[in-house]
């Protein structure tokens, strides 16, 4: 024990000896242990656990569904659900969770609130019990609008209704009826919509009162579900997969009108397509491979500084082991020294990851006012101790190199040498230049993966979605008013004839959907005249309805025929307008104007073709698309659109007179421009560059250490070769060129397997690249360049250092 | 070969005379040499004359710490006098800058150390051709010095060996070719017998007599009144000052 003491207060001392080298030895570790620990805990938070209450989430499954076995991106039927979940053995329960928003009023304002449409056994299948009150009860999912009761949050109880003890039994007016609380969930549960937290959840049969498009529980083509399912203990994906297979095939037999082709998948939830896990998986996972790769750069360069500090240190342990210190002894010793080093760096590590764990949130761009976003993560214990192991491993494997080097030397002839007469080779340094090669290689890597990400988030913000980014965006919540379809009808036509005169307005429009919003466009199998489809194969298409002036309002050329006009209304014959997609796809080689398509039992004839926009994302790829006239489709709930060169703040001051104008108790939504929203939608690649740019700069500035650490050491343990050298005649130009290109020679090496590396791991990150080959040269030259520049700033004080050493005290060096 | 152009010239001299009618290849005039070591000041050399011919063989003697090295490191411009001159071939080089030092050290002095200091990376044939790629000498005139200087220290087959496959007095004898190579105007061996037993060291001794016969400016320091007695002349330092100057019976 009390040797365990000396060799601790030795091991402080020695960091304090040297405190630059504890302090860098100790940032790299931190830096590494912390960085892991934070991005697997929000892979963990976000994307492995992402519902912290819910237990057996390694048996929860996301439902994904499929078009001839491909993921389609929708969902599936709630007569399918049912049908899914009546026939199905090997699990233990499916639950429904359809996202959904309202606008509850604030003063003259209305916000927005985000909750679930669910069903009656979600609390108890996900094994939530609320804090008061009570979950659905099975009877509450079925009947139309039949139980209007709800469980809202704990957040909401506690801002909205001041946490209200007595609170259940109350009412609360959501989309225009009148609901009864009847419990409050958990203060840690969200709901399972990964990237949100949710104000309230509503039970299945109230969906016609919360979906501005309708009722579709009894309709088998409407895909809007978007669930879960836990399987049984003991089953495995593969055949609870075959289970649902052949459940569809049977449904895909008996309703063939709706169903060929169509089936079902089982997803882990990190692949969930419905909520933001899809968004950020490819993003998370390549930060996950990032930070790994800082990871490894900071062990190499802590395995470079303990092996240089072992060259220093080889006297020492010659001469402790000459006056009779045993070889466990010194072991022990630097064992001891290691621990120490890892210790700290562990507890900066934590403190780093425990900091970070909520910093995503922080990148998230600002939401609608009233929506809560819910990116946190979860400290994993387990990445934790591994991040941590690797690095003490690590530092204790090459801690442990001037014992193991003193336990190969013959003691007299060390302490002979160190008086020889031929200066030291580079044998030994060979290692530590590996180490090296390996940091600039890794690093450039990252610099090149930023390049290609930084290209292509540069491309996407110039790239135009196809319309004008400018327009200004806003709406009245007639739904959560209470307005039926005629009250509603009258309103958006006198407002929309109020706002066409306000000052400033260029045109303005209604629109059911905006562009790149989470609110889904309308979704139907179409039937079009005089294509045939493949057998396996229902055409189905996405459409929006529109109101006249849309197309020159939001900037859609119309590039043949007309754009809807006000007397396309339920008096007129169905029309619609098509997409250059669409057009090209279902009437190749001939004008689309004037033939036919038939969307739910409706022929309707093509009056114009529309270019082709982006609706959702803009990396989404060219799809057939379609547009009828809102006054043929009219729906409760509408957007206005509005071309002007007023800002949105402006346009929201001018229009809250004519909304109250038409109706005193309404107040219009939030006003913005739709650039805005196309900014939101690009969150993914914007924290995907950040990630990669701020840990990819970690690791530079660690290999640039690295390297800067590797050319210290050799200048110092060379300093007698360059004294040398001077005595012979070498120049200033002669010493920088030597220790200089020693440098650029790992430089060089390393530039060459990083490029190689790079040209492989690039490709990884394909997916989230827009425009951009994953082998850009700019990138990839861009990477080289800054590359070279941090080489020659990491080599260059050195090299400087080399020129000022006096040649009769380097000679006199032993 | 063209070395004229990068040595010192006559016509660069200032051609001060012995009183023998000899211009001494070396004179230094009243140097002093201070160090100053936390406050404290150590006269490591003081009020130093002396002059040595083109041709001469002198020896540095005198006790530890007396000064040689010092001296030693002034006249190979590795250090610089605190206050007095130094004419190398009549130019004064006391005040030479960094790079004109180098530029002198290479083309005028050749340097061999007690402890060889030879590259371990590199070959013996690397080891001797070192200075003269500092002075951008080609690679055939390079390569014809380099045979020249390792033929006449006899270590011509041993022209690919790395310095650790050799003997020390071996290694020692490349060390003098290294010094020989560039035809410098004087040779400075610091201690050159000090890390050899006394077998290789008189065989040093030997070569840099023979050398000396051939036509080579030898100054030696040593502290070993054996080898002194090799030098025509000894110089002997005490306290930094020279306390006798002695030629050989």
């Amino acid at each position: 024990m009390q040797t365990f003491f000396q060799d601790l207060r030795f091991g402080f001392r020695m960091l304090r000896r040297s405190p630059g080298f504890s302090i860098l030895i100790i940032l790299c570790l931190t830096l590494g242990i912390g960085t892991n620990a934070a991005v697997f805990s929000w892979i963990e938070g976000i994307l492995i656990r992402p519902y912290p209450l819910v237990p057996h989430q390694d048996r929860m499954f996301a439902l994904g569904g499929t078009t001839r076995g491909v993921a389609n991106g929708n969902s599936l039927s709630y007569p399918d659900f049912l049908d899914f979940e009546k026939n199905s053995t090997l699990f233990e329960s499916f639950i429904v969770d359809k996202i959904t928003g309202t606008s509850l009023s604030v003063g003259d304002r209305a916000e927005r609130a985000s909750a679930g449409i669910v069903s009656a056994n979600y609390f108890d299948a996900l094994g939530i019990k609320p804090i008061l009150g009570r979950g659905f009860r099975p009877e509450e999912g079925q009947g139309r609008n039949a139980h209007p009761v709800v469980v809202i949050s704990y957040r909401t109880w506690k801002d909205r209704y001041g946490g209200d003890p007595n609170i259940i039994g109350k009412t609360q007016y959501l989309d225009g009826v009148q609901h009864t609380i009847i419990g409050v969930a958990p203060e840690k549960f969200h709901g399972t919509f990964v990237g949100y937290s949710f104000n309230f959840w509503v039970p299945l049969s109230m969906q016609e009162t919360f979906d501005s498009t309708g009722y579709h529980l009894e309709d088998r083509g409407a895909r809007w579900i978007e669930g879960y399912a836990f399987l049984k203990p003991g089953v495995t994906r593969q055949q609870a997969q075959a289970e649902l297979d052949s459940i569809a095939q049977r449904l895909e037999k008996d309703f063939p009108e709706t169903n060929r082709g169509h089936g079902i998948q089982l997803l882990p939830l990190w692949k969930t397509p419905f909520n933001g896990a899809s968004a950020m998986n490819q993003t998370l996972g390549i930060t996950m491979a990032v930070v790994f790769l800082v990871l490894l750069i900071a062990c190499a360069n802590v395995s470079n500084l303990l092996l240089a500090r072992s060259l220093l240190r080889r006297h020492e342990m010659t001469m402790r082991l000459a006056l009779g210190a045993g070889r466990r002894r010194l072991i022990r010793q630097l064992l001891t020294e290691g621990v120490l080093l890892s210790l700290i760096a562990t507890i900066g590590g934590i403190a780093v990851a425990y900091w970070c764990r909520n910093a995503l949130v922080l990148s998230f761009p600002k939401p609608t006012t009233g929506i809560v976003i819910d990116y946190s993560g979860q400290i994993d214990w387990r990445v934790l101790m591994v991040s941590a192991g690797i690095c003490i491993l690590a530092t204790l494997i090459f801690a442990l190199v001037p014992a193991i080097q003193a336990s190969h030397v013959d003691l007299s002839g060390a302490l002979k040498s160190e008086a020889g007469g031929v200066l030291a080779g580079s044998n030994r340094s060979r290692l530590r230049s590996a180490l090296v090669l390996v940091q600039v290689s890794l690093s450039f890597v990252l610099v090149a993966g930023t390049g290609l990400l930084l290209q292509s988030l540069n491309k996407m913000r110039n790239a135009s979605p196809g319309f004008s980014t400018e327009v200004v965006a806003t709406g009245v919540d007639l739904f959560s008013a209470g307005y039926d379809l005629e009250r509603a009808k009258i309103f958006h036509t006198q407002l929309l004839d109020g706002v066409r005169t306000l000052p400033g307005v260029e045109s303005a429009s209604l629109t059911r959907v905006i562009p790149f919003t989470y609110t889904p466009y309308s979704t139907a199998p179409i039937e079009v005249d005089g294509y045939q489809p493949p057998p396996n194969e229902q055409p189905t298409a996405d459409y929006n309805q529109v109101a006249e002036e849309y197309f020159t309002t939001i900037g859609i050329l119309i590039v043949s025929g007309r754009e809807f006009l006000r007397t396309d209304d339920e008096n007129a014959p169905p029309v619609a307008i098509i997409n250059e997609t669409m057009a090209g796809k279902y009437w190749p080689g001939k004008n689309a104007l004037g033939e036919r398509l038939k969307v739910k039992d409706k022929w309707m004839q093509v009056v114009g073709i529309a270019k082709n926009a982006n609706y959702e994302t803009k990396r989404e790829p060219a799809k057939p698309f379609f547009y009828v006239p809102l006054r043929q489709n009219f729906a409760i709930q509408n957007n206005l659109v509005i071309r002007t060169r007023q800002t949105p703040g402006a346009v929201l001051n001018a229009l809250a007179p004519a909304v109250q104008g038409l109706d005193a108790n309404l107040a219009p939504l939030r006003a913005y421009r739709l650039g805005e929203q196309v900014d939101r939608m690009g969150y993914s690649e914007r924290l995907a560059v950040t990630l990669v740019a701020l840990f990819g700069a970690m690791a530079l500035f660690l290999a640039i250490i690295g390297l800067y650490a590797v050319m210290s050491y050799s200048v110092s343990q060379g300093t007698r070769e360059l004294g040398l050298r001077m005595a012979l005649g070498a120049g200033v130009k002669d010493l920088l060129g030597m220790v200089l290109s020693h440098g650029l020679r790992l430089m060089a090496a390393g530039i060459v397997v990083g490029s190689i590396a790079a040209v492989v791991l690039t490709r990884l990150m394909a997916n989230l690249l827009y425009k951009v080959s994953p082998s850009d040269p700019v990138a990839f030259g861009s990477a080289l360049l800054v590359i070279i520049v941090a080489s020659l700033v990491a080599c260059f004080l050195p090299a400087w250092r080399a020129t000022r050493i006096d040649p009769v005290k380097a000679l006199r060096e032993q | 070969m063209n070395m004229k152009s990068t040595e010192l010239t006559a016509e660069e001299s200032t051609n001060e005379f012995d009183g023998n009618g000899f211009a001494p290849l070396i004179r230094l005039a009243a140097v002093t040499k201070v160090f100053l070591t936390d406050e404290v000041e150590t006269h490591a050399l003081s009020g130093i004359h002396l002059d040595i011919r083109e041709g001469e063989y002198c020896s540095i003697a005198g006790p530890s710490g007396c000064g040689k090295t010092t001296l030693l490191s002034i006249l190979g411009l590795l250090d610089t006098p605190s206050d007095g001159s130094y004419a190398l071939k009549g130019h004064e080089v006391a005040n030479l800058s960094f790079a004109e030092r180098a530029r002198v050290r290479n083309r005028e002095i050749g340097f061999i150390f007690q402890s060889f200091n030879l590259i371990g990376d590199l070959t013996v044939f690397e080891n001797v051709e070192l200075p003269l790629t500092y002075r951008g000498t080609s690679a055939a005139d390079r390569k014809a010095l380099v045979t020249e200087a390792l033929e006449r220290v006899g270590m011509a087959h041993r022209a690919k060996h790395l310095p650790s496959q050799l003997s020390g007095g071996q290694q020692q004898r490349v060390a003098v070719a290294r010094a020989l190579a560039g035809r410098p105007a004087i040779l400075l061996a610091d201690e050159p017998t000090g890390n050899l037993d006394s077998h290789n060291g008189e065989a040093v001794m030997h070569l840099l007599r023979e050398l000396h016969q051939g036509g080579a400016t030898i100054c030696m320091v040593t502290h070993d009144d054996r080898f002194a007695q090799h030098a025509d002349r000894t110089v002997h330092l005490f306290d930094g000052r020279i306390v006798e100057d002695r030629m050989a019976a």
